[in-house]
């Protein structure tokens, strides 16, 4: 263990240039990841989580661009990588797992052999022996009879084990930080938990940070010790998962955990609902970005931005925790 | 209070090939004698993971496809006997919600025009009489009365759901199903979703189908719940009683598994296992056997059908009776 964070984000702004205006889609987001550690990003879709990850393995799509800021790995400013380090990077020391485990396969080439593609690859072993650790690798994640399923093509798979797969895929050079977009978004409850126990045990056995993207707060609690919660492209709150959920700051994020129904205590017949909808990516308000939707609001809020505040361990983007704030962010 | 809708025994099959050469080949049981009644101006929740059948039990009940054996019974009528006056009739009285709002709209309408094909199918209304209505229904679901001038495609999904859900409406029907109609929304508008369609069913007392994956919405929107698996309903109760007293180990399962706000993480390694469709369910026997943490042998070989267990719950597993 060193001082220097796995990944550090800083002040990152990804702006697409459209027809219609600028969308400024990440505004200076700013946040580390240490080794080993699982990390939440939440939001609701059109918040920026995305494309932020598409920054860090930069593939922001064109007419995207990296505005400013810079994404340290391990030190290391990615943005100064050549293409050939990137394509290293991509898949050996970060993988991704996609929402859509059956869009990330390809369905003409078998589950086995595309998993054993990427060791391959990075690796630049035989096609034999990178097979062998494909199986192996399939096996780790559960799934049963390996030599067979690997052979299989990935119409032949469930759900819950096409994601298996492409976990097994993704962790095939033990990478130090996996990107999991939404994995568990488009299964049902009870492989839903499967997979949150498998990517808990990747990160036990492996000693693998991940960056896990969700826009369900209650998946996120589950496995994340810190959670970062972004509105409108912008940071609004972060902090250890046992404060932000017993104590959550910022009025977007208390107001989406009150929307939440529940499974115990009483049930309301209304549900406490953010009023509005969040703004168009086009026509962000000068001040804060959730003053329109906002309870507390106030006069400054729609004047000027908010910075994003330190409160002891935790930040929050909103003014009035200035008092509480021992310093600011940005 | 009446029975507004009941199943008796409603299936539906569906054979895997219409080629003769195949047609020995197993169908598919995708409802299998599903019995319930939903009393007028109630919410029935239904509930289930993806390919349980409850998405063909709502559209079963519409007759929007034709049942393998069974019946659908509306105010006391067989709405399988209905002829076509009756039928058109039945159309209006119940409607559906789907979960995407975009697939539900015309995208070369405008809001006004997909809203006014109802009224033009009963020959209802003059054109002012038509665009009062809608723009008094319109104000009702939170929404400008001149976004009616528009296109589906200048709204987010949770207007456009509004504006669903205000053509749901439109025709005033007795009976609605709305078949996972926050599923595709975000968090902060889920919420508003479900709070409108609260408003507007204390207000038009229609009587409601909630299909849902999400046992969460279910317990907050429900007066009475039926839980699917694999084509059977396993459980069924009132709201408070399913969620105070869960029998069946599938509705076990399902509650443990489902999505709660943990202030420590932890995950659970040690809940139910396996996919719904890993394997073709027995012939006999129980539907959840495979997956089942409290199996026996003799669940693999005896039926089980729904039991009466006190309080009007009913569970179909004989370890829970």
């Amino acid at each position: 263990m060193n001082d220097i964070p796995l990944l550090e984000v800083k002040n990152l702004k990804v702006y697409f240039y459209l027809r219609d205006g600028v969308v400024k889609a990440v505004e200076g987001a700013s946040f580390k990841i240490q080794r080993g550690e699982i990390v939440g990003l939440a939001g609701e879709s059109g918040c920026g989580k995305s494309v932020t990850t598409q920054a860090i393995l930069r593939l922001v799509p064109a007419p995207g661009k990296v505005e400013e800021g810079e994404i340290l790995l391990n030190g290391k400013n990615i943005f100064e990588f050549s293409t050939e380090e990137m394509r290293n990077i991509r898949g050996g020391k970060i993988a991704i797992i996609f929402q859509n485990a059956l869009a990330a396969l390809n369905p003409v080439i078998s589950v086995g052999e595309q998993i054993a593609d990427v060791y391959r690859d990075h690796k630049g072993v035989g096609k034999k022996k990178s097979l062998l650790q494909a199986v192996d690798m399939m096996r780790r994640v559960g799934i049963k009879m390996p030599e067979e399923r690997a052979k299989q093509y990935a119409h032949e798979f469930s759900g819950g084990m096409q994601q298996r797969a492409v976990i097994a895929a993704s962790l095939m050079c033990t990478p130090d930080l996996i990107i999991a977009d939404e994995p568990t978004t488009a299964l049902d409850v009870t492989i839903q938990m499967q997979i949150l126990a498998l990517l808990k045990h990747a990160q036990e056995t492996y000693g693998t940070a991940i960056l896990y993207i969700s826009h369900d707060l209650a998946t996120v609690s589950r496995i994340c010790e810190r959670v970062i919660i972004m509105y409108a492209g912008e940071i609004v709150e972060s902090a250890r998962t046992s404060e932000l959920y017993g104590d959550p700051l910022h009025p977007y994020t208390q107001g989406l955990l009150s929307s939440i129904p529940t499974l115990e205590g009483g049930t309301e017949r209304y549900l406490k609902a953010i009023e509005g909808q969040p703004p168009k990516p086009t026509e962000y308000p000068t001040g804060c970005r959730f003053a329109p939707r906002c309870s507390f609001v106030e006069e400054r809020c729609r004047i000027e931005r908010p910075r994003l505040l330190n409160i002891g361990e935790r930040m929050v983007r909103c003014i009035r925790y200035e008092d509480r704030s021992n310093g600011n962010f940005d | 209070m009446a029975t507004l809708i009941e199943t008796v025994s409603l299936t539906k099959f569906y054979k895997p090939s219409q080629i003769w050469i195949l047609s020995d080949l197993k169908s598919v049981k995708a409802v299998d004698n599903v019995s319930f009644k939903i009393e007028e101006g109630q919410i029935y929740g239904l509930v289930g993971e993806s390919g349980c059948g409850k998405t063909t039990v709502g559209r079963l009940i519409l007759r929007l496809i034709e049942p393998t054996a069974g019946q659908v019974w509306f105010d006391g009528k067989n709405v399988m006997e209905f002829k076509s006056a009756e039928m058109k009739e039945y159309r209006r009285n119940a409607q559906i919600i789907f979960q995407n709002p975009f697939s539900s709209m015309n995208p070369r309408r405008t809001i006004f025009d997909s809203l006014s094909v109802g009224f033009d199918n009963y020959g209802m209304g003059s054109r002012t009489e038509r665009k009062q209505w809608l723009e008094e229904l319109m104000q009702r679901v939170g929404l400008e009365p001149d976004f009616l001038a528009r296109y589906p495609h200048q709204f987010s999904g949770g207007q456009l759901q509004r504006i669903v859900v205000a053509r749901a409406l439109s025709l005033k029907p007795r009976f609605i199903v709305a078949d996972e109609p926050v599923a595709s929304l975000d968090v902060s508008i889920q919420a508003q979703i479900l709070n409108l369609i609260r408003v507007l069913q204390e207000e038009y007392k229609f009587t409601l189908l909630f299909i849902s994956h999400d046992l969460r919405v279910i317990r907050h929107m429900s007066d009475s719940v039926g839980v699917m698996y694999m084509g059977s309903l396993v459980e069924k109760a009132s709201k408070d009683e399913l969620f105070s007293r869960p029998k069946h180990p599938y509705t076990q399962a399902l509650l443990d598994a489902a999505p709660r706000i943990e202030l420590k993480p932890q995950v659970r390694g040690d809940l139910i296992q396996g996919e719904v469709w890993d394997k073709a369910p027995l012939d006999k026997g129980c539907v959840f056997y495979y997956r089942c943490t409290k199996r026996v042998d003799e669940c693999m070989t005896t039926p089980q059908t729904l039991q009466e267990i006190g309080n009007d719950h009913q569970v179909a597993c004989m370890r829970a009776v």
